[in-house]
């Protein structure tokens, strides 16, 4: 950071800025710097270098002290935090701690927030798939939230772009309603996942259960040599940081190659307090910056401004950016900032047991997790009493089971020569929520962080489509288990609260219309028009695939427009 | 000074404690601490001679390799000490008391003075549940599940014996079972 001068605003004064170094803003720092462009790329957090910075990845799991698991102190300091799977001994530096960053729940819920440079980009759960018409014209047929300004056409080309660079492992499976990517070779599925996708092909025309797509490197490309990844080594130890670069991050992949165009410069400890917003130019001029060590005030100048914050922090921002042309944020003329989040219900498991193929067994690790179920329900046409549907992860796998009862000699023998258990099968519900304007984000008024941010008033909460869903997933489920001839068949309600999806989407939508959403269809703020947004905060509804993949291209799509466009007219449109 | 008012103040602890006067043996003499700095468990030496006998009739491993590098009892002492909440960790105490208490009642001796065969008869009997008091069940629970997590989650377990791989480096989901 010694390079940047404080005192000259020239110094000061970049090509491009983006917001966040997550998997989103890593893309917009990539495409810009790639393009020629001088990019300032903010991050709150700490830096976490490529390997260098990732303390436990090589570790076994006897060198931690707990075996991984998380100390009773610990677990009751971070009620938030430790509702997330992936907080655990070997991962939990890479999480924000309860106590570090509060926000006020007017209803429950989790906000799973991973402050550092690559932010959940290194702990993510990796899935990847594209979204097809289906989901891109369901507010407008079902008549929920507003119109998206695209569709499956105009993001095509850059979720091939996005593929080829991150490296996307699937199989070709000719799904209209779950487009094919550009792909490397899938994670096949094992012995009793292969039995279902069958039982499933024979038994129910529509429904498809496939190789879970991934952004692992299964068999890398060029490309991704030249980004210096090796072929994933089957670990499943990612939320770590993966030395061989396995799977995509902003950190083994985005990052480090922006940094070789010589355009990026990477500012950790950077808070945004806001955007910079000139009236008399009727822009954006840049971002007020808190630096987290010195609480130093720091203005950072740009013709160009991408928020990639993730989505409810990218809301603050612009809820924080107070103008007299804009007294409730920025580019809220309609107020319909913060309002319309929606995120992805996962509060349905089930479980069962198989005691067919007991010949087979599985050998080394799926880092995929097994199969997919891309989404049945309401595709073609409304069919049930809910609306939209929800797709659902599937897996097998024989656990070893060990004789624990004995003591002495007797308990060792047992302990190191475990039986083959029966194959145990399990899948979990990913619903689609709809966007309301109850479900909301909004600044508190009064209590403020530690850089003079005000804190984030969450109230976000289910609804009956949500419960209607999770009764129809069980009864669909179970009568597909049933057919499969599983045993043991047990629904759980997952009574997580609302966040732990962690994909929390919306705030900023997208749409055609200024007036009933904030951003056009080049996720360009509606009234000010050089600043883009492409995280989770853009999306107008929520589909029922991970998103991650959706928001890397269209960050890529955007900063081509923009960069088009500043050539054109300087984004003054 | 410190230790001596500590050492007096667990003493008053132990004397509250419903049942613990038995404990209280007339040779009672002021004993180490235990070898680990614990935080919620108050365990003397004494506490953790027991349980290392205790352990080790559960799941000897003084005839493998590295033998003394599995220190079972002292990892079950902080997992209790670090991921168990207060209750437990109360339960852990008065367990281990009782545990003690009744080894005094059959053996009539303290178990870590029992002869080897006293001493896996009697973790025989409390491992089979024939032994009731207070909280032992609770106590013995923890301390097994723990040895035993201590010993799969090993070095010895996990490299030695190649029972865990780092980098597998591949995935067969259809892997024959061998008959």
């Amino acid at each position: 950071m010694s390079n940047i001068n404080i005192d000259s605003e020239k110094a000061r004064t970049f090509d491009a800025i983006v917001i966040g170094s997550g998997a989103s803003g890593g893309w917009a720092a990539k495409e810009l710097a790639e393009k020629g462009l001088k990019t300032l790329v903010l991050e709150r957090g700490r830096p976490v270098e490529h390997v260098k910075d990732y303390p436990t990845t090589n570790m076994y799991p006897y060198e931690f002290e707990h075996r991984n698991q998380l100390t009773f102190k610990e677990q009751e300091e971070n009620p938030i935090a430790a509702s997330c799977y992936a907080y655990r001994e070997d991962a939990k530096h890479f999480f924000v701690k309860d106590k570090e960053h509060p926000y006020v729940q007017e209803k429950p819920f989790d906000w799973i927030r991973g402050y550092q440079v690559g932010g959940k980009s290194l702990m993510w759960a990796r899935q990847t798939q594209r979204w097809s018409d289906f989901d891109f014209e369901g507010p407008a047929r079902d008549g929920f939230a507003v119109d998206w300004p695209i569709r499956y056409a105009d993001i095509a080309p850059w979720y091939s772009h996005v593929e080829r660079f991150a490296g996307i492992s699937g199989n070709r499976d000719g799904l209209a309603e779950l487009p094919d990517g550009d792909f490397l070779p899938a994670f096949p599925l094992n012995a009793v996942e292969d039995h279902f996708r069958k039982t499933v092909k024979e038994k129910y025309q529509g429904r498809h259960i496939i190789s879970a797509r991934c952004a692992h490197l299964s068999k890398p490309n060029q490309t991704h040599i030249d980004q210096g990844r090796v072929q994933c080594q089957n670990r499943i130890l990612c939320q770590r940081g993966c030395p061989f670069g396995g799977y995509f991050s902003s950190n083994s992949s985005t990052l480090p190659w922006a940094q070789k165009t010589g355009n990026m410069t990477l500012r950790p400890f950077s808070v945004v307090h806001s955007i910079l917003y000139d009236e008399a130019k009727g822009r954006a001029t840049g971002v007020k910056v808190i630096d987290t060590n010195s609480k130093e005030e720091i203005d950072f100048f740009a013709p160009v401004i991408f928020i990639n914050a993730s989505a409810l922090n990218t809301n603050l921002i612009l809820l924080n950016s107070i103008s007299s042309r804009f007294p409730q944020g920025l580019g809220n003329d309609n107020g319909l900032l913060g309002k319309y989040i929606a995120f992805h219900n996962y509060t349905a498991v089930i479980t069962a047991e198989y005691d067919g193929l007991l010949q087979y067994k599985t050998d080394g690790r799926n880092p995929a997790g097994g199969g997919y179920i891309p989404r049945f329900r309401n595709v073609y046409k409304q069919e049930t009493d809910f609306l939209r549907g929800y797709a659902a992860g599937f897996g097998a796998s024989r656990a070893e089971v060990r004789d624990t009862s004995a003591t002495g000699e007797a308990l060792i023998e047992n302990l190191l020569n475990p039986q083959l258990g029966p194959w145990r099968v399990n899948s979990h519900m990913m619903g689609e929520t709809i966007p309301k304007e109850s479900n909301h984000i909004r600044l508190d008024t009064q209590q403020k962080d530690d850089w003079g941010v005000p804190l984030l008033r969450i109230s976000i909460d289910y609804d009956e489509n949500d419960r209607k869903l999770r009764q129809d997933y069980y009864e669909q489920m179970s009568e597909m288990f049933q057919n499969a001839g599983f045993t043991n068949i047990k629904t759980h309600d997952d009574n997580r609260r609302p966040g732990n999806d962690i994909h929390e989407m919306g705030g900023v939508r997208m749409g055609h219309d200024p007036k009933t959403s904030l951003l056009n269809k080049w996720n360009q703020l509606h009234l000010c028009k050089n600043v883009f947004i492409t995280d989770g905060a853009c999306m107008t509804s929520t589909g029922t695939q991970n998103p991650t993949l959706t928001y890397m291209a269209l960050a890529a799509r955007a900063v081509d427009y923009a960069v088009k466009e500043m050539k054109k007219n300087g984004l003054k449109g | 000074m410190n230790n001596i008012i500590n050492r007096r103040i667990a003493i008053q602890h132990l004397l509250t404690v419903a049942g613990a006067a038995l404990l209280i043996p007339a040779c009672y003499e002021p004993s180490k601490k235990a070898s680990i700095q614990l935080i919620n468990l108050n365990i003397s030496g004494d506490l953790e001679t027991l349980l290392a006998t205790l352990v080790e009739n559960i799941l000897p491993t003084k005839n493998l390799p590295k033998a003394k590098s599995f220190n079972l009892h002292l990892f079950v002492l902080k997992m209790v000490d670090d991921c168990h909440n207060e209750q437990d960790q109360h339960d852990f105490m008065e367990g281990i008391r009782s545990f003690e208490k009744q080894a005094r009642q059959h053996l009539g001796k303290s178990f870590a003075k029992g002869s080897a065969d006293e001493q896996a008869a009697f973790v025989q009997e409390v491992n089979a549940g024939n032994m009731k008091a207070d909280k032992l069940e609770e106590f013995y629970k923890m301390v097994k599940s723990h040895t035993i997590q201590g010993f799969l989650y090993s070095e010895y377990v996990m490299k030695d014996l190649k029972k865990y791989e780092l980098v597998p480096g591949r995935y067969n989901g259809y892997a024959p079972v061998a008959s």
